[in-house]
């Protein structure tokens, strides 16, 4: 999923935080509350800081490759007002754009009488983070709305090299420093007590631009990638490369609708539904190192969670459960080709203190298929978050 | 905000998180989208011109005298150091020194030299010359009657090392009769100018070790044997030493027998002062082509006349930035009209067999990134060549023409 298009998108890495389960819309960390949904943002009844960190693994089965890492995935802080408003800044991973490519042949160039081993290869490092600025605002006791001003920002470096008799090889690298802003709009109802229903739409304001700089070839002599002072030709003789705006690397629309039903005042049933379009345009000057770009997407994901009991003083009743099921499908842009995933998660949090801090432990499962490769990709994460609470601007009684 | 406990062991479970094992594995796929190609450019475009400048072998490793193959070599100038650390010079004055002998050493690689044929050796505090720049034309009525003639040397053959191999044949001047002269205060102009020279125009020649052969081992040397007495109320040391002072340039003189640059065939002869330039042309495809791209190596291959050049002959291919003068067959130039880089792009090779291959790799790619201009090259035979050989290019043979092998990289 790395290599296509701007990367792999955080959204369709299993889950996003520990404590949101499947869902995104849906509440799942507290009872009315999604934190990666600002419009149950102003259900919080303390200010939460909130910090989600993810070992992802995928491992492809034919080639048995297996690539693994882990990050912080979600960093929140919640500040609710009055119950009616809410204010909160949000950073994250967006798409993460790490792979290197091998070509599956080595091939003989014969140069003059000499015979050359060339194997090419690709590849990316780096990725795009999401900085969310939002809030909410409760019109009625069954309406409220909510927005975020999400900024993209990020870089990466790109290289192609053909390596020589397994010795030295030649090198192009380039650089790309990435700003795009996005808008999300949210809206929750509720239109009986035991039942709810969320909205939102994510727009684009300003498509993902990048400022690409391509550099001058080079022999790199030890395959470091580095292009050092000793290697061909020597980095002193090069002249700086101008920077090229490229527009509209990533211009992403996306519906979402959710609805839970309650039952038994701690149990939830929830189903959601995304769609996603990406009206990116292809660039002539950067190459996407899968040659494909996922253009449209759509999942859905239902989901039980279980919430704990504030008024039980049995430890078994402070505990979060969530099990939730997971699809999507990818659509790519060439060769008619598609990605699906099934997804199982299951998830703990553990809720303490009577100000409700909360510590959550996911495990998301998957199993991905991709049309145009013989293959299947099983996809496993855990993520661990802790969300502490505690009242801000409000003055202490001094003691 | 305390930190309690609790938040402590949360913070040391996340920390755990940061353990999770991370692993990169590159995956194998079809790479038919890359951009990045190897591909082979020749080009045949390539032309010389053969130009003479007037030699200077200041950078030889020898020391020539008398005639051979159409080149003179009328005169040797040897200029001795004034050591800057110790001006031994000065112990020839001292009078807690007592001088025993001053002797000068030149070293031959001919076992069999003999006195009759060794040149005469004339001395002047006075007289200058440039070992990078002088030439016959600065020496063109020089007559030696104002020297002081030191005579012909004592030959000491058939010097052996530890193996019973020959190292070399010393030639001996005694300079005892220069003493005043080699440290005369009075004069303040002082730099101890040596010349050797045959004393009659006959067809005698000889080669010496210069400076350049091997440091102070058989440089050109002028040794001074002293004593001196250290007394006491009972004793009297008596003491006997020896003190070497090399030769701070060396020179022969090379007047070579022609009048004009012979166009019809190009070659290079360092003894000659017979140089040339090539012109390599690139037509606006191959600079299209060449553009962004990374030279993997870009080979220049002139044929050879192996009829009449010498093998194993080091070739100079230097890069021209600009010129001094126009080119003129029918002109003897003084000091070589095409102005090149020289290092990093200056490049050198030995003839090997019927062919001269060099790589031209690092200029050509400067040229790729507009470093640098393609003007053309100076190809010049390397000093440390022996003046009276010369290569010569074959470029009548249509099957194999001169021409460079380039394979690039581009995008």
């Amino acid at each position: 999923m790395n290599g296509f298009g701007i990367g792999h998108l955080y959204q369709n890495q299993g889950i996003e935080a520990a404590h949101s389960g499947v869902s995104y819309l849906v509440p799942s960390f507290q009872r009315e509350v999604s934190l990666s949904n600002p419009s149950t943002w102003q259900n919080l009844k303390y200010t939460f800081l909130s910090i989600s960190y993810a070992g992802n693994e995928s491992h492809l089965n034919e080639l048995k490759n297996t690539n693994g890492y882990s990050i912080l995935s979600n960093a929140s802080w919640i500040l609710p007002i009055k119950s009616k408003y809410s204010f909160g800044v949000v950073l994250s991973p967006y798409a993460d754009q790490r792979i290197e490519l091998v070509a599956q042949d080595t091939l003989l160039f014969i140069a003059y009488g000499d015979s050359l081993q060339t194997l090419k290869t690709i590849n990316r490092s780096g990725g795009l983070m999401s900085f969310k600025l939002g809030g909410s605002y409760k019109l009625t006791d069954r309406l409220s709305l909510g927005t975020t001003f999400n900024i993209l920002f990020g870089s990466s470096r790109f290289s192609e090299s053909i390596n020589f008799n397994m010795t030295n090889s030649a090198i192009q690298s380039s650089r790309v420093k990435y700003n795009g802003f996005l808008n999300q709009l949210f809206l929750s109802y509720k239109p009986t007590k035991s039942s709810n229903f969320y909205f939102s739409f994510e727009s684009t304001i300003k498509s993902l631009e990048g400022a690409f700089q391509k550099k001058t070839l080079f022999e790199d002599y030890d395959n470091n990638m580095y292009h050092d002072t000793y290697e061909f030709p020597n980095p002193d003789s090069l002249n700086l490369i101008s920077e090229i705006k490229i527009k509209n690397l990533h211009s992403p629309s996306t519906y979402r609708f959710g609805m839970k039903k309650t039952f038994n005042m701690r149990s939830e049933f929830s189903l959601e539904l995304k769609a996603f379009t990406d009206a990116y345009k292809k660039s002539g000057f950067t190459i996407i190192p899968l040659n494909n770009s996922i253009n449209r997407s759509v999942s859905q994901n239902i989901s039980y969670q279980r919430f704990p009991d504030d008024l039980s003083f049995n430890i078994l009743d402070r505990f979060t459960t969530r099990i939730g099921l997971s699809s999507l499908k990818h659509f790519l842009e060439n060769e008619n080709a598609s990605v699906t995933e099934l997804g199982f998660l299951i998830g703990l949090g553990y809720k303490f203190k009577p100000i409700g801090n909360q510590l959550d432990l996911s495990f998301y499962y998957g199993r991905r298929s991709y049309t145009k490769y013989d293959d299947q990709e099983l996809v496993r994460q855990v993520q661990l978050s802790t969300s502490i609470a505690d009242l801000w601007f409000v003055k202490r009684r001094q003691k | 905000m305390k930190i309690r406990p609790f938040t402590m062991k949360i913070g040391v479970a996340i920390l755990c998180a940061f353990f999770w094992h991370c692993s990169e594995e590159p995956l194998s796929s079809e790479l038919n989208h890359s951009t990045l190609y190897l591909d082979t450019l020749l080009i045949n475009d390539v032309e010389f011109i053969n130009y003479l400048i007037y030699p200077t072998l200041g950078s030889n490793e020898k020391l020539y005298l008398g005639t051979k193959d159409s080149i003179d070599i009328p005169i040797t100038f040897i200029e001795m150091e004034t050591p800057s650390y110790i001006n031994y010079w000065g112990y020839l004055e001292d009078t807690n020194y007592t001088i025993d002998s001053i002797r000068l050493l030149l070293f031959s690689n001919d076992s069999s030299l003999e006195q009759e044929s060794t040149p005469h050796l004339y001395f002047s505090p006075d007289s200058h010359f440039n070992e990078n720049s002088s030439n016959h034309l600065d020496f063109d009525g020089l007559v030696l009657s104002d020297w002081i003639d030191v005579g012909k040397p004592r030959i000491k053959e058939n010097i052996l090392d530890t193996s019973n191999t020959f190292l070399y044949s010393q030639l001996i001047w005694s300079l005892d009769t220069l003493k005043d002269a080699l440290y005369d205060t009075s004069d303040s102009n002082l730099v101890r100018t040596f010349a050797l020279q045959f004393p009659d125009e006959n067809s005698s020649f000889i080669e010496l070790f210069s400076e350049e052969a091997a440091s102070n081992v058989t440089d050109p040397q002028v040794l001074i044997y002293y004593h001196f007495d250290v007394s006491s109320a009972d004793t009297t040391i008596y003491d006997t030493n020896f003190v070497t002072i090399f030769s701070s340039s060396d020179l022969s003189i090379i007047k070579p027998k022609y009048s004009h640059a012979d166009t019809s065939k190009i070659g290079l002869s360092s003894g000659l002062g017979l140089r040339a330039k090539m012109n390599i042309s690139f037509s606006a495809n191959d600079l299209l082509l060449l553009d962004g791209a990374l030279i993997k190596s870009a080979n220049l291959e002139i044929p050879i006349d192996t009829t009449i050049s010498d093998s194993g002959y080091k070739i100079i291919i230097d890069p021209i930035k600009n010129y001094s003068s126009e080119y003129d067959p029918s002109n003897i130039f003084l000091n070589d009209p095409y102005l090149s880089y020289g290092l990093p792009y200056r490049v050198s090779n030995n003839t090997n067999g019927q062919n001269y291959v060099v790589s031209l790799k690092d200029y050509f790619q400067n040229i790729v990134l507009g470093n640098v201009n393609n003007i053309g090259y100076k190809i010049v035979g390397d000093d440390k060549n022996s003046p009276f050989l010369s290569v010569w290019f074959d470029l009548n043979d249509s099957t194999k023409k001169p021409q460079i092998k380039i394979v690039y990289v581009s995008f």
